[in-house]
C-alpha cells in the first residue's frame, strides 16, 4: 500500500436496541460516537462511505433517508449494497486513491422491522425467478444444502457444528454488546430442533436489531497521539459464482481468494500462527468450519479434528470469535463491519471482558450474498 | 491525487422498455462483452468488477447483482454493487476510479443495468422512497417532485411550457442519431403541449421513458491505458456531494449541482465551462431539468436561461450541444442511466459518436441525480470531467 | 437464432410485511398529534433551525437536538405543489394535488394533499393556487385520530368556493 490507513474510531449500538430510537437515531448514535471516538469533527470529514440492503430496510432506497444521520450532509458519499465490512474497502480505496483523507464508514439493518418471515422471503426473492426461487430456497434451506454438502465431503458431525454454537454463544456472555447472551451446550444445539437438515435451531445465527460506524484515516493525515490505533494491514475481495449448483459448495472458493490476497498484502504466510484472534462470519455454525479451511487455518477438510483438538476456543491456539459472532448478534448487513470493529478492538486493547490478551494481528471476514458468493477479508495489527 | 485514470471503452445494449429477448444477465453480458470488444480486451485484462443496480424492487430480484455477476465475469474476481438510487451509474464509476487510482488494479469495469420493465409502474416503487413514518402516504413519487421543483424553476427562471417543449423536441432529435436509444420519436412543440398532463407542468412528453438496458465502462491506470486505447479518455475532475435539501425550495437542488460542479471543475482546471467544455451529457430526465443546468453548469447565469433556449445554445449545431445522444428523456433504465452519461461523454471525446459526434471535442462533462428531496431526505450528485489530454 | 421463438415472462408479485419503528422522537410528534392535536417541532440550537417532522439530530450541526422541542402554529404555506392527474399503481386516484407545506416557524416544509380545492376544472383550480398560499391544518375529531400524518388536513387559510 501507497499509505498506511488506521482506524481511528468506532462504535456499536448498544442492546438492547429499544424502540426509543428510530433507525436513523440508531444511525445518528453509532455515527456521532465513532467520529467522537476518533475526535474527528464533522467539518474534518471528508467521505462517507455506507452499506445498507434496500429490500432488508423496507425502504427503496433507504440510503435517501440514512445518509443524513450517517454525516453525509455536503459530504461525498457512496453506497455499496454489501455487507458492511464491502464499505471499508470502498473506504480504503477512496483514501488510497489520494481523494480523500479519511472516511466515516456505517452500515446498519434493523431486524426488528423486517420479520423473520419477511427476511427470509426477501432471501427467496435474491434469486432468479425461474430457476431458483421457485423450489424453497432461502438463507436457511441454501445454506443448509452447502452444510450437508460439507459434511457429506469431509465427515464432519454435527457435534462438530454443535461446539461452534457451544464456543461462540459462551464468548458472547463476556461482549456487553452481544444480542444473546446466554450459554449453550452442545447437546442442547442437537436437541434445538431441525429447521432444515442438517440446521436445527440453534446452529443459525439470531436476527439482530444494530449499526457499526467507523472512522479510517490516512497516515499522512494522522496527528500523533497516545491513543491505541488499529491499523489496516492488508484485505482482500472476491466473488464466486451465483450458481451455486455449479460449484463445489464445501470450499468457499471466493473466501481463499480473497485471503490469498489479503495475506499477501499483509505478508501472512502461515496465518494460523501468524495470526492472534479472529473475527469471522459464521452465519451458521457449519459455515465457521468452512471458513477455517477456506482461510487456510486448516487444511482442508481438518477443522473438525481441530474443533476437537480445541484449537479456536477462547482460550486456543487462535481465538474465533471471541465476541460471540454472528451467531450471539446479527443485525444482518451491519455484521461483517462489526467483525472489524471487534478486531480492531482486539489488537488495542479495548475489547474489554473478551479481550484476547497479547492480541497483535487480527482477521476479521464479512460476506456477502449467498452460499457464500462474495467474500472480503482485513487483517489488522495494533503497531504500524 | 493518485495516478491517472483513463477510460479505455465503452459497451451500451440497445434499449427498450421491455427487453423480451434477453434474461438481466444476458443484457449485463451484452453491455460487458461489447465493451471488451471496443478495445480488443479479454476477461483476462480485467482485475475488479463494479456493480451497478438501483432500486431492486424495480426489477423484482433482491440483490440481483449477485445474479448478474457471472455475466459480468466476475467469478473469482473482486466484485461489489454501488447503490445512490438515480446516480448509481455515476457512482459506479467514481467507484471504478477509486479502484484504479489505489494503485491496487490496472483495468477495472464498471457496468450497471435495471429492468424497469418489469414492474408495471415504477412510480409505485419510488413512492416507497419516501419517509415511511412521516412522508409516504401522500401520493409522492419522482415526477411529482421534478413537477413542484419545475413550477418553482418557472417562477424562478421565467422559462414557460413551451421552453420545456423545445427542449423535449430538441433531444427526441438527437435521439435518432444513437443507434442505442430507447424513443426515436418525432416530436414537435405542439405535440408535447398537447400530450397529456401527467403532473402540471410536467406532460408527458416532457418525461423520460421506463427503460431496460445495461452500460459498461471499462477504466484503466495510465499506462494500460496508453497501450489498450488509440484515444484513452481522462478523467481530469470528479466530484459526488450528498445534500439534505428542504423540499419546495428551488435553492436547494440547483445549489447542490452547483457546488458539486465547482468541485469538479476546480480539479480540472476548467475556470470557463462555456469555452472549455464542448459537449455535455446531463441527468435530465425531464425537459425542465435539463434547462436549469445551463445555468448550474456554470453556461450562463440565470436571467440568461431563457435566451439560451430560445437561440438554440443546447442543439447539435448550437454552441455547445447538451445531450447528443438523445438523454435520459429518450433513454432512461435507472441504474444504468448516469454510467450512459459517462459512455456517452467518453465517446464524444474518442471521437467514435458517428452520427451524434460533436466537432473537435477535447473536454466532455458528464453528471448524475439521485434520490429526491424529502423529509430528511438526500439527493446525490456527481460531476465527472473528461478530457483528451 | 430463430427470429420467431415464443418470448415468455411469469407474473411476480411482492407482497412484504415491515414494522416501520417511530421511535421515541418521531412517536412524540405522532401522540401529540393524536391526543393533543399539536404539532411540535424539534430545533438546533446551533443552526437555529425549527425541523419537522422532527429529526432527533441536526445532520448539519450533527448534535442531538432530540429533547428540543417547540410547538408550531396550525398554520403555514404552500411551498410547491402539484396537480397529479395519472393514475399510479397503488397511489390514490387522480386528480389530487400534493404540495410541501412550511409551517409558521419551520425551516422545513411537511408533504401532505392540499384539500378544498375545486378539482372539476384543472385549469380553474390551477389559477387559484399559488406557491405562497397562506393554509391552515385541520384535524380530525379525537377519536378518529390515530397518531398519523393523515389525522390532520391541509386546506387554503381563504375559503371562497
Amino acid at each position: 500500500m501507497s499509505e498506511h490507513i488506521a482506524i481511528t474510531g468506532i462504535a456499536q449500538s448498544k442492546r438492547p436496541t429499544d424502540n426509543k430510537n428510530s433507525l436513523a437515531d440508531l444511525i445518528f448514535e453509532v455515527s456521532s460516537e465513532a467520529l467522537a471516538d476518533a475526535n474527528l469533527n464533522i467539518d474534518q470529514l471528508e467521505s462517507v462511505t455506507l452499506a445498507a440492503h434496500d429490500m432488508m430496510d423496507g425502504r427503496a432506497i433507504t440510503t435517501m433517508l440514512n445518509a443524513a444521520p450517517a454525516g453525509a450532509y455536503l459530504k461525498d458519499e457512496i453506497r455499496v449494497a454489501e455487507d458492511g465490512a464491502f464499505a471499508l474497502i470502498m473506504a480504503c480505496l477512496r483514501v488510497l486513491s489520494g481523494h480523500f483523507t479519511n472516511s466515516l464508514v456505517v452500515s446498519w439493518h434493523r431486524s426488528s422491522e423486517c420479520p423473520d418471515n419477511t427476511f427470509h422471503t426477501v432471501a427467496n426473492l435474491s434469486y432468479d425467478p425461474f430457476f431458483y426461487r421457485p423450489f424453497a430456497l432461502n438463507d436457511v434451506t441454501a445454506h443448509a444444502i452447502q452444510a450437508q454438502r460439507y459434511m457429506h465431503k469431509y465427515g464432519v458431525s454435527e457435534l462438530h457444528a454443535a461446539q461452534i454454537v457451544r464456543k461462540n454463544r459462551s464468548n458472547g456472555v463476556n461482549n456487553l454488546l452481544a444480542h444473546l447472551r446466554s450459554e449453550v451446550t452442545a447437546e442442547e444445539v442437537l436437541k434445538s430442533g431441525h429447521i432444515s437438515y442438517p440446521l436445527k435451531a440453534l446452529d443459525l445465527p439470531p436476527l439482530s436489531d444494530g449499526a457499526c460506524a467507523m472512522v479510517i484515516t490516512s497516515s499522512k493525515k494522522l496527528k500523533s497521539s497516545n491513543k491505541p490505533r488499529a491499523w489496516i494491514k492488508g484485505f482482500g475481495w472476491s466473488n464466486d459464482t451465483y450458481y451455486s449448483g455449479d460449484k463445489e459448495l464445501a470450499h468457499l472458493e471466493s473466501l481463499s481468494l480473497a485471503a490469498n490476497q489479503a495475506y499477501q498484502m499483509a505478508r501472512i504466510n502461515n496465518p494460523f500462527k501468524q495470526i492472534d484472534v479472529a473475527e469471522i462470519h459464521d452465519i451458521t455454525s457449519y459455515h465457521e468450519l468452512m471458513e477455517y479451511e477456506a482461510l487456510n487455518f486448516c487444511p482442508g477438510g481438518a477443522a473438525g479434528k481441530y474443533v476437537d483438538n480445541g484449537s479456536f476456543e477462547i482460550n486456543g491456539e487462535l481465538p474465533i470469535n471471541p465476541s460471540g459472532g454472528c451467531l450471539s448478534s446479527n443485525p444482518y448487513t451491519a455484521t461483517g463491519l462489526i467483525r472489524v470493529a471487534e478486531a480492531a478492538l482486539q489488537v488495542t486493547d479495548r475489547a474489554g471482558e473478551h479481550q484476547i490478551a497479547g492480541a497483535k494481528t487480527a482477521l476479521a471476514h464479512g460476506m456477502s450474498g449467498l452460499c457464500a458468493q462474495s467474500n472480503c477479508l482485513f487483517i489488522l495489527t495494533g503497531n504500524i | 491525487m493518485g495516478q491517472r485514470v483513463g477510460i479505455v471503452a465503452t459497451g451500451q445494449t440497445r434499449y427498450r422498455s421491455k427487453r423480451k429477448d434477453c434474461s438481466a444477465p444476458d443484457m449485463v453480458y451484452e453491455a460487458t462483452s461489447r465493451a471488451l470488444a471496443d478495445a480488443a480486451l479479454t476477461l483476462k485484462d480485467i482485475d475488479a468488477i463494479i456493480f451497478g443496480l438501483a432500486p431492486e424492487a424495480l426489477d423484482g430480484i433482491n440483490s440481483m447483482d449477485k445474479w448478474c455477476a457471472d455475466a459480468a465475469g466476475a467469478r473469482n474476481k473482486p466484485f461489489m454493487r454501488v447503490h445512490t438510487g438515480g446516480a448509481t451509474g455515476s457512482s459506479v464509476a467514481n467507484a471504478a476510479v477509486y479502484h484504479v487510482a489505489s494503485g491496487m488494479f490496472d483495468t477495472v469495469l464498471a457496468v450497471a443495468m435495471e429492468r424497469v420493465g418489469e414492474t408495471p409502474d415504477a412510480q409505485t416503487i419510488l413512492n416507497r422512497i419516501y419517509d415511511p413514518v412521516v412522508a409516504s402516504d401522500f401520493g409522492l413519487n419522482i415526477i411529482n417532485h421534478v413537477a413542484m421543483e419545475t413550477s418553482r424553476g418557472m417562477e424562478a427562471y421565467g422559462f414557460t411550457e413551451e421552453h420545456m417543449a423545445m427542449i423535449s423536441v430538441k433531444n427526441h432529435l438527437n435521439a435518432f442519431n444513437n443507434p442505442y436509444a430507447h424513443l426515436q420519436i418525432n416530436v414537435s412543440v405542439e405535440d408535447v403541449l398537447k400530450s397529456p398532463v401527467v403532473c402540471w407542468p410536467l406532460k408527458l412528453l416532457d418525461c423520460c421513458p421506463r427503460s431496460d438496458g445495461a452500460c459498461a465502462v471499462v477504466f484503466a491506470s495510465e499506462k494500460k491505458a496508453k497501450r489498450m486505447a488509440p484515444v484513452p479518455v481522462w478523467v481530469n475532475g470528479m466530484a459526488a456531494l450528498t445534500d439534505i435539501t428542504v423540499p419546495g425550495e428551488i435553492r436547494g437542488g440547483q445549489e447542490q449541482i452547483r457546488l458539486t460542479a465547482a468541485r469538479a471543475y476546480q480539479m480540472a482546471g476548467i475556470d470557463h465551462p462555456r469555452e472549455q467544455i464542448q459537449v455535455v451529457e446531463c441527468y435530465a430526465p425531464f425537459s425542465s431539468l435539463e434547462l436549469m443546468y445551463y445555468e448550474t453548469l456554470g453556461f450562463c447565469e440565470r436571467k440568461d436561461v431563457v435566451k439560451l433556449v430560445e437561440s438554440g445554445f443546447g442543439a447539435m449545431d448550437g454552441e455547445v450541444p447538451f445531450v447528443p445522444s438523445g438523454g435520459v428523456m429518450c433513454t432512461n433504465p435507472i441504474g444504468a442511466t448516469a454510467l450512459i452519461r459517462i459512455a456517452e461523454a467518453a465517446i464524444q471525446v474518442m471521437g467514435k459518436g458517428e452520427k451524434r459526434q460533436v466537432p473537435d471535442v477535447t473536454n466532455a462533462l458528464a453528471t448524475g441525480y439521485g434520490g429526491s428531496p424529502g423529509p430528511g431526505s438526500a439527493s446525490f450528485v456527481t460531476v465527472m470531467v473528461l478530457g483528451k489530454k | 437464432m430463430s427470429d420467431n421463438i415464443e418470448l415468455l415472462s411469469i407474473p411476480g408479485k411482492w407482497d412484504l410485511t415491515y414494522n416501520y419503528t417511530a421511535g421515541e422522537t418521531i412517536s412524540k410528534f405522532l401522540i401529540e398529534i393524536r391526543d393533543n392535536a399539536r404539532i411540535m417541532a424539534t430545533k438546533c440550537n446551533q443552526c437555529n433551525r425549527v425541523i419537522v417532522p422532527p429529526r432527533s439530530y441536526c445532520e448539519r450541526c450533527f448534535i442531538s437536538i432530540k429533547d428540543n422541542w417547540v410547538e408550531l402554529e396550525p398554520t403555514g404555506t404552500l411551498e410547491a405543489y402539484t396537480i397529479v392527474t395519472y393514475k399510479f399503481e397503488g397511489l390514490p386516484d387522480p386528480p389530487y394535488i400534493i404540495g410541501y407545506f412550511r409551517l409558521k416557524g419551520a425551516d422545513t416544509t411537511i408533504p401532505h394533499f392540499l384539500t378544498g380545492i375545486d378539482l372539476s376544472d384543472l385549469e380553474f383550480a390551477r389559477k387559484k393556487i399559488k406557491v405562497g398560499l397562506p393554509v391552515r391544518l385541520i384535524f380530525k375529531n379525537r377519536g378518529q385520530r390515530e397518531g398519523r400524518m393523515t389525522d390532520f388536513r391541509i386546506e387554503p387559510l381563504q375559503h371562497d368556493r
